[in-house]
């Protein structure tokens, strides 16, 4: 007598549609990224304090 | 987009970009004359011909190379927001765009003060310029040389995508 294994709903795989898992994000993207956040922080800092402009004679 | 089409604006978007590098070096250059001429109609002249040059070359040529950079993106399998190097190449034109569209207002003070005989050489003076311009300079060549290069990565939204195009029939 064969004993039929038991349904699992959860055991179906579907190989063609699964997403594969991310591989992640590159160093240098990282390495951009908190470079850019940096140069926008300065910026807005730059902004805030200095006003538009400085006036003629200023850096 | 059909080929023909694709070059077109491939072509656009790299004149466009190159001819924004090319104007800021010739503000740089401006800028330099501004600093280190002695000769004082020079120096004020320079400081006059920045506002109306920033307007007629600078803006248009920022606003191109962003427009053709995302007709390019979005018209193409590259995307706007699949690849890495794709999205910091946007954020840097929109942050150079929105830093000149700012400045502008600087090149009229420095306009409206060289424009005033009484006021003092070394007051027209203003090393500003040469500054935004090295600046902007270094940022638009690092634009220039990631659509070069075109580092690896990929987005978690381009993962899904590129998967998405592979599933399909």
């Amino acid at each position: 007598m064969m004993i039929q294994p038991e349904f699992n709903p959860q055991d179906r795989v579907t190989p063609m549609t699964e997403l594969p898992p991310y591989p992640g994000t590159p160093r240098w993207v990282k390495v951009f990224g908190i470079i850019l956040i940096a140069v926008i922080v300065l910026f807005l800092i730059v902004l805030l304090t200095h006003g538009v402009h400085r006036g003629p004679g200023h850096g | 987009m059909t080929p023909g089409i694709r070059k077109l604006a491939l072509t656009a978007h790299v004149t466009s970009t190159l001819g924004w590098l090319g104007a800021v070096v010739v503000f740089l250059a401006l800028s330099v004359i501004g600093l280190t001429s002695r000769d004082a109609p020079t120096v004020r002249g320079v400081y006059l011909v920045m506002q109306p040059a920033a307007w007629f070359v600078l803006v248009p040529f920022a606003f191109a190379s962003l427009l053709t950079g995302l007709v390019q993106a979005l018209g193409t399998n590259w995307g706007l927001f699949r690849h890495y190097w794709v999205l910091f190449k946007l954020l840097i034109a929109i942050l150079v765009t929105i830093i000149l569209l700012i400045y502008m207002e600087t090149f009229r003070v420095m306009a409206r003060v060289a424009a005033d005989p009484s006021a003092d050489l070394a007051l027209v003076r203003n090393v500003s310029p040469a500054l935004h311009a090295v600046l902007a300079l270094i940022v638009l060549l690092v634009a220039t040389v990631l659509a070069v290069y075109k580092p690896r990565g990929i987005t978690r939204y381009g993962w899904r995508k590129q998967h998405e195009q592979r599933a399909q029939p």
